[in-house]
């Protein structure tokens, strides 16, 4: 652990200070730790390359489904990054709309983590339809060589309109949340010939920021509005995603408690890949006086709400398998999760969700890195086995023995699944080191108000 | 006649020799580039501040003493600010919620039309007219265009262009300094550099007219404040 000088023994912060240390990053070489975590990320980003060359050549046949499981890993994993993003999102607006103070620190790391888990999961779908080139025909386009037009009683065209407008959405709040930034750092280019281009290039995409009073007024109100479309957009996206499972008959998905469930799951497990971001963020770029251990602490409490409601439902779960009297829906939950083939997988949900979830509990472990990351890492371990427990051992054991039939992983599948973690931390880092990590406009606006009014 | 400083970046125009060459040039550089504003061309006087607080207070005296024509910049938003410099509640919202309106009736209508005439198709049984499944797609389709037409008009509004060669009057307006200008079309330069100096400005820039709208030349006011101006600025500051 980096030697820390303890706040109290720290200088009041100035809005040049902030402006320097948040700005810092961008401009300074990158450190042999960052170098060596980008080759990692990028060496395992090459495994998701090589899975779609693969795919692309070979067919939908390198992976494992089969007639019974025919969504695996692909709707598992695009369940999962879905669910990451949602997170970002509950930081940047629903926070936002609760008037709290404290998400500015970690509010731009989350908003990012939104955008680059976003786009991997909708890499999932794409190529779950078997025949990428083909994905265009979900788009409600009267295309002349198809005439006709998508399914709009179809689950599956909702996902479609639902993903497109979070996508969207999330990276327009994300923009818009940079441009003050981008402006700040645009102003301190140095005066070299690599600090000239740069100032064009930050000065383009700040799109001229001034920042004249006038431009602060359509700002925040724009700003306020997003968050006002986000938070709807992002609860109906995922409930959408639930509600696809929930419409079918599926034993172990024919249940109204899934749009609540899936939320609360995806916040829950979108925090746990915010800290395993932001404890080395902070401890890389030194950021201990923005994202603080307060942070953390109502990270982790948040964490411990939300994945107390998804205990609950898990324990709902077993109790309407038993109520409702269904022979499919009791086999389903009393034998195959509890005892069945892939027991392992719900057995291990059950310690990295509910067992280590209750560390946080202690007020020490909240702020204890070592526990943060330990947690996260777990949570968001049990989260992907949530969604492979929901997914597959669901479709393993449908309402006709005939189909039943059991599911594994390929190679590929494998693959697939690291290189889109891959992917996501190349994004991650590679975001890191161009843009403001911490959101200074905003940290300026709160640290500053509270230290005036605090003395 | 003041020397002028050696300006900070190359001018489209020759370096003056002056302050008075220096205004005259502004004007005739600004001719035509913003004949509607208020000034009618004519340059501002800038004063930087340290704080929020320090301009918010400059900004009322500098109302109080009867300024309109004025523009503030900061690297946050100042509150309380707005209504200091007769700046409305922005309106953005209204036609955003009007457009997210319209995008749930495009998509309802549009999925009503395909559905129920365009291509009728028998789907697992189900009626045609089943409006309860295209809530979905209706809600998803009204928020983005509600966010796309959010986004397009909060840069309308703000006049944001992919411009790369912006320049602020100072570059720490976007770190840790604030900034008031005035217009010099009613008042001279040397009296607004007093007012804004005797409300607390730690120093005072001349900017060409164009501040809002375009790219703005900036250079240092030299000339020093006549006494009496500034005595009767600082008079009439401490009445206020």
């Amino acid at each position: 652990m980096s030697e820390v000088t303890p706040m109290a023994q720290l200088a009041p912060l100035t809005a040049k200070q902030i402006t320097d240390d948040l700005t810092a990053p961008i401009f300074r070489r990158p450190s042999l730790g960052w170098l060596a975590a980008m080759s990692a990320a990028g060496g395992v980003k090459m495994l998701l390359v090589f899975t779609i060359v693969m795919y692309v050549w070979g067919g939908y046949g390198i992976f494992n489904v089969n007639s019974t499981v025919g969504w695996g890993n692909d709707i598992a994993s695009y369940v999962f990054w879905i669910g990451i993003a949602v997170a970002g999102t509950l930081v940047s607006s629903i926070l936002f709309l609760f008037r709290q103070p404290w998400r500015t620190g970690v509010n731009r790391a989350t908003e990012a983590m939104t955008v680059f888990a976003v786009n991997i999961a909708g890499l999932y779908p794409l190529i779950h339809t078997g025949r990428p080139w083909c994905d265009y025909w979900l788009l409600p386009f009267p295309w002349d060589h198809l005439a006709l037009w998508p399914q709009f009683k179809s689950p599956i065209v909702w996902d479609v309109f639902a993903i497109t407008g979070y996508a969207t959405t999330s990276v327009f709040f994300f923009f818009l949340g940079l441009i003050p930034d981008l402006a700040t750092v645009r102003d301190r280019c140095p005066d070299t010939m690599i600090g000239r281009i740069q100032r064009m290039v930050y000065g383009g995409l700040c799109f001229g920021w001034k920042g004249t009073a006038s431009q602060w007024r359509h700002y925040e109100r724009a700003y306020s509005q997003f968050a006002w479309v986000a938070t709807p957009l992002v609860v109906g996206m995922h409930s959408t995603i639930a509600t696809l499972l929930a419409v079918t008959m599926v034993p172990g998905w024919h249940e109204s408690v899934f749009p609540p469930y899936f939320v609360s799951g995806a916040i829950f497990g979108g925090l746990a890949m915010a800290l395993l971001l932001l404890v080395p963020l902070r401890a890389g770029f030194k950021l201990h006086r923005y994202i603080t251990d307060d942070h953390f602490d109502k990270l982790a409490k948040i964490m411990l709400g939300v994945g107390s409601i998804v205990l609950y439902v898990y324990g709902m779960e077993f109790f309407t398998a038993w109520y409702s009297q269904s022979p499919y829906e009791w086999a389903q939950y009393y034998q195959y999760r509890l005892i069945g083939a892939h027991a392992w997988a719900f057995w291990l949900m059950i310690f990295c969700n509910v067992v280590c979830l209750q560390l946080f509990w202690f007020r020490s472990m909240r702020r204890n890195v070592v526990a943060l990351v330990f947690v996260g890492l777990m949570v968001n371990i049990g989260m992907w086995f949530e969604r492979f427990n929901i997914i597959v051992l669901s479709l393993e054991h449908d309402h006709l023995p005939v189909n039943w039939n059991y599911y594994s992983f390929s190679p590929f599948d494998y693959l697939l699944l690291a290189g889109s973690f891959g992917l996501f931390f190349v994004q991650f880092l590679g975001f890191i080191r161009v843009a403001p990590v911490v959101a200074i406009a905003e940290v300026k606006q709160t640290l500053l108000r509270q230290e005036a009014h605090h003395g | 006649m003041a020397k002028l400083p050696k300006p900070p970046f190359p001018l489209p125009i020759p370096a003056p020799e002056s302050t008075e060459e220096l205004v005259a040039q502004l004007v005739e550089f600004t001719e035509g580039i913003d004949e509607t504003r208020p000034s009618g061309g004519a340059p501002f006087v800038a004063g930087l501040f340290p704080t929020d607080r320090s301009v918010l207070a400059a900004a009322k005296a500098v109302r109080a003493a009867g300024h309109d024509n004025v523009q503030v910049w900061s690297p946050y938003p100042v509150h309380g600010l707005d209504p200091v410099l007769g700046l409305k509640r922005s309106l953005l919202g209204r036609p955003v919620f009007t457009i997210c309106l319209l995008g749930f009736l495009f998509c309802f209508t549009g999925i009503a039309y395909l559905t129920l005439f365009n291509w009728t198709v028998i789907y697992g049984g189900k009626p045609f007219f089943t409006w309860q499944l295209w809530v979905v797609p209706t809600l998803e389709t009204g928020l983005l265009l509600g966010a796309v037409f959010n986004l397009k008009l909060c840069f309308a509004a703000c006049k944001l262009l992919p411009d790369p060669f912006t320049r602020l009057p100072d570059p720490r307006l976007t770190d840790d300094q604030f900034c008031l200008a005035i217009s010099t079309a009613t008042t001279p330069a040397a009296d607004l550099q007093a007012l804004l100096t005797a409300n607390g400005a730690t120093s005072t820039l001349l900017v060409a007219a164009n501040i809002a709208s375009g790219n703005p030349v900036f250079r240092p006011l030299v000339e020093p404040v006549p006494a009496a101006a500034r005595a009767s600025a600082e008079q009439e500051h401490a009445h206020a």
